[in-house]
């Protein structure tokens, strides 16, 4: 396996997008709405800006570490801990794959294919990022490369194709109608929880051709992502109002199926979304996956990157059966999973940020050979 | 081993298969256009006999108006592609109008699958029609069946017909092939000529559920020739419908809300002249003012309106080429169309039904009084028929015609 290192700030940059905007987006305003009601634009805000945080973290211990992955570094920084710290990172990545397939799976069941059995679009979309984790990181940045412009952009263009349809009142007040700031962070959090996959950058920046520019790299990728998440709850909220919003399950595929296109070319373009929602859930489950099979085999020293992928795969499977129905899952994935992983996806960073800078690592500056 | 491997690979190609699973072919498809929802008659109700399909003997568990469900269905493979050829057929012959009474929607269309071979499909549905009767004691349960399933389109137009809504359904105007597509196209226009808001079935969930809003709907009647008329416009309060405006109404609603185009025609005569001007108003802003006065919300409308002349009638000096006379014509219009509004209005403010949304405009512009002494939509709409509500019309005229006198 060839570990090149030419990974480019560009690609770099989609790598975070394609992360962030994911399976998520359909249910997403939902979470964040029901918590923060009119005031979840500015709640998604307040939840994109602790991103950012841990962002330029990781990324600022990807410049002072230029050839390690967050596996070297936090075994340098802290020892057994470390390793420890980051194996229980690879264990929420695995957790949250296959909550997310199963996502997927329920999406697909209950929006397209009512007919399949669930386990096979959960196991078909596995075998897609088994296979896929087969390679390099530089084959991984391609992948992501590829298929942004089939996600950020269809999605981008169905939330301005509403904007005939919306009502500027529905996201007033700013800060909610006797919404506390309490619930405003709760609804900020839902965002922090759908970006938090951005901790998978801390195995790909030392594959990058200069890791000294992941930094700006990070810093765009996280304004492009920001952007499309805080729109989708802005416009779906814009549209569709407070009450109406908690109603529905997926109000960003509702959304999909209630504008029509001017002078009906198209009678329906939820067709458009879905494709776009289908790659968008590959990528985010490709990208944990990924980081997870990553990490371990950095962490365990194994040799095949191949029998790695393959044999934590029923793990991930195993997982995605464990939700009893569609409740409980967003049960798992937002009150569980999601939320106390927020310790490990932003605490390890700042823990490692405190003991590099305690221990005076520097930036070296300079592109390493 | 490497028989193993083969075998597996092998086995995987089935994978590229699992499309089939959710193929469907599309003559085993019953796709339903339209729908009308009607309470029983006292004759159907007497000889109604209970079907058990979606519940045991003992009957339905909760004790329901039934419902008589008219279901217009497409035959796959009977409607003609292009233009039609000399065979001809009524449109009665080319769609399949079914009747099923159930106690909820889904109940009746379960009624409906035991008795047709292929499998209904809700993906093409065009309208949904319900009868005044029907629309006055509510819709929450209606709504809850097309919410929920995935197929129906939000775009489909939810209709309330004055007297049967199976008359409706059954309404065939003579030239058409297929009449719920007719009629969907029909709705679809009117908003194009801007004679009726875009408030197509998704649009007045959205209305209806929102804290400071209600709902409308189309209110049509059938003509005798079969064709459907557009006859005013259903108000509700949450879910219930509690009155109806007349269709110039419409056209005032449209204006004080600045919905695009304007389609309707206002007729005035001026005081020292026995001849009417007809003016049809073209495009409209709106200007909403909510301001707390003590205590209570006071709301102004400015609206203004371009337009033009489109016809004079009897009329003894008529323009002349004198741009005062318009002036002067403008605000007679301007009263009219005030008028007009104060009327409508009066009446919602009598019912109770605040379909301008102007509470949204308190709760989204004046927060702390909403926070304060409304919070609930409930409260509102006992406030809403308090509140004082003036609307001032600014009418341009910008062009007569290609006629200048």
């Amino acid at each position: 396996m060839d570990n090149k290192r030419d990974i480019t700030v560009l690609q770099f940059t989609m790598i975070l997008i394609s992360t962030s905007v994911s399976i998520a987006i359909l249910g997403m305003p939902r979470m964040v709405i029901d918590y923060a009601k009119t005031a979840s634009p500015t709640a998604s805000l307040f939840g994109a800006l602790l991103i950012l945080f841990g962002i330029l973290l990781i990324t600022y211990l990807g410049k002072i570490f230029p050839k390690q992955t967050i596996v070297g570094y936090s075994e340098l920084l802290l020892g057994r801990f470390g390793k420890f710290l980051v194996f229980l990172l690879a264990i929420y990545a695995i957790i949250i794959t296959g909550l997310e397939s199963r996502h997927f799976g329920e999406i697909i069941k209950s929006a397209l294919l009512t007919d399949t059995p669930i386990h096979v679009s959960i196991l078909l979309l596995g075998l897609l990022f088994v296979t896929a984790s087969f390679h390099a990181p530089t084959t991984f940045a391609y992948i992501h490369y590829f298929y942004i412009p089939l996600t950020v952009a269809p999605i981008m263009f169905i939330l301005l194709m509403s904007l005939t349809d919306v009502d500027w009142v529905n996201i007033m007040p700013i800060l909610g109608n006797e919404a506390s700031y309490y619930n405003i962070a709760q609804g900020g959090l839902v965002v922090t929880q759908v970006m938090q996959n951005f901790i998978i950058i801390s195995v790909i920046i030392p594959f990058m051709r200069k890791p000294l520019d992941a930094m700006k790299a990070g810093v765009w990728g996280w304004l492009i992502s920001a952007l499309v998440l805080i729109m989708t709850v802005s416009f779906v909220l814009a549209v569709f109002g407070v009450n109406e919003v908690r109603d529905m399950t997926w109000p960003t595929l509702v959304l999909g199926r209630l504008i029509r296109f001017p002078a009906e070319i198209f009678q329906r373009i939820d067709a458009f979304l879905l494709i776009a929602w289908i790659v968008a859930a590959f990528t985010t489950v490709f990208a944990t996956y990924y980081f997870a099979v990553r990490v371990l085999r950095e962490l365990f020293k194994w040799k095949s990157q191949v029998k790695v992928s393959i044999f934590i795969y029923p793990v991930v499977f195993l997982i995605a059966l464990w939700p009893n129905d569609i409740l409980h899952l967003y049960d798992l994935l937002g009150t569980y999973i999601a939320n106390n992983a927020l310790f490990l996806t932003l605490g390890v960073p700042v823990l490692l940020f405190i003991v590099a800078k305690v221990k005076g690592y520097k930036v070296k500056g300079g592109t390493p050979s | 081993m490497r028989l193993l491997v083969s075998i597996l690979a092998l086995l995987s190609f089935s994978l590229v298969l699992t499309g089939c699973w959710d193929r469907s072919e599309i003559e085993e498809r019953a796709i339903i256009l339209g729908i009308g929802i009607d309470y029983l008659t006292k004759e159907e109700e007497e000889s109604f006999t209970e079907s058990e399909v979606t519940h045991p003997e003992q009957g339905f568990p909760i004790d329901t108006q039934r419902i008589k469900l008219t279901v217009q269905i497409a035959v796959p493979g009977r409607i003609p592609l292009g233009p039609s050829g000399g065979s001809g057929g009524t449109s009665e012959e080319k769609v399949w109008i079914v009747e099923v009474i159930g106690h909820t929607v889904d109940d009746a269309i379960q009624n409906l699958q035991q008795q047709i071979a292929q499998e209904l499909y809700l993906g093409h549905l065009q309208l949904v029609i319900i009868s005044e009767e029907v629309a006055k004691s509510g819709l929450a349960d209606i709504n809850d069946f097309f919410k929920r399933n995935h197929e129906a389109r939000r775009t489909a137009w939810m209709l309330v017909h004055h007297g049967r809504a199976e008359e409706a359904v059954h309404a065939a105007p003579p030239l058409e092939e297929v009449p719920s597509l007719y009629l969907a196209e029909t709705m679809n226009n009117t908003v194009e000529f801007g004679k009726f808001p875009k408030e197509y079935m998704g649009f007045f969930w959205i209305s209806s559920s929102r804290s400071g809003k209600e709902g409308i709907l189309p209110h049509i009647k059938v003509m005798s020739d079969g064709n459907i008329q557009i006859n005013g416009m259903a108000y509700f309060i949450d879910n219930r419908m509690v009155g109806k405006t007349t269709p110039l109404q419409i056209g005032t609603y449209m204006s004080m809300v600045a919905e695009n185009p304007g389609g309707y025609t206002i007729a005035t005569e001026l005081p020292n002249d026995d001849g009417v001007f007809m003016y049809r108003s073209q495009t409209r802003k709106s200007d909403i003012q909510v301001e707390i006065k003590d205590g209570k919300p006071y709301v102004h409308f400015d609206v203004t309106s371009k337009g033009f002349i489109e016809e004079e009638n009897k009329v003894e000096q008529g323009i002349q080429d004198d741009p005062e006379y318009l002036r002067s014509l403008e605000e007679e219009i301007a009263k009219v169309a005030e008028k007009s509004a104060t009327n409508l209005l009066d009446q919602l403010q009598e019912d109770g039904s605040d379909i301008f949304g102007i509470g949204e405009f308190v709760r989204g512009k004046h927060s702390k009084f909403w926070d304060e002494h409304i919070r609930t939509k409930e409260n509102w709409q006992e406030m809403f028929p308090d509140i004082e509500i003036e609307v001032n019309y600014n009418i341009e005229i910008e062009r007569t015609g290609i006629r200048l006198s």
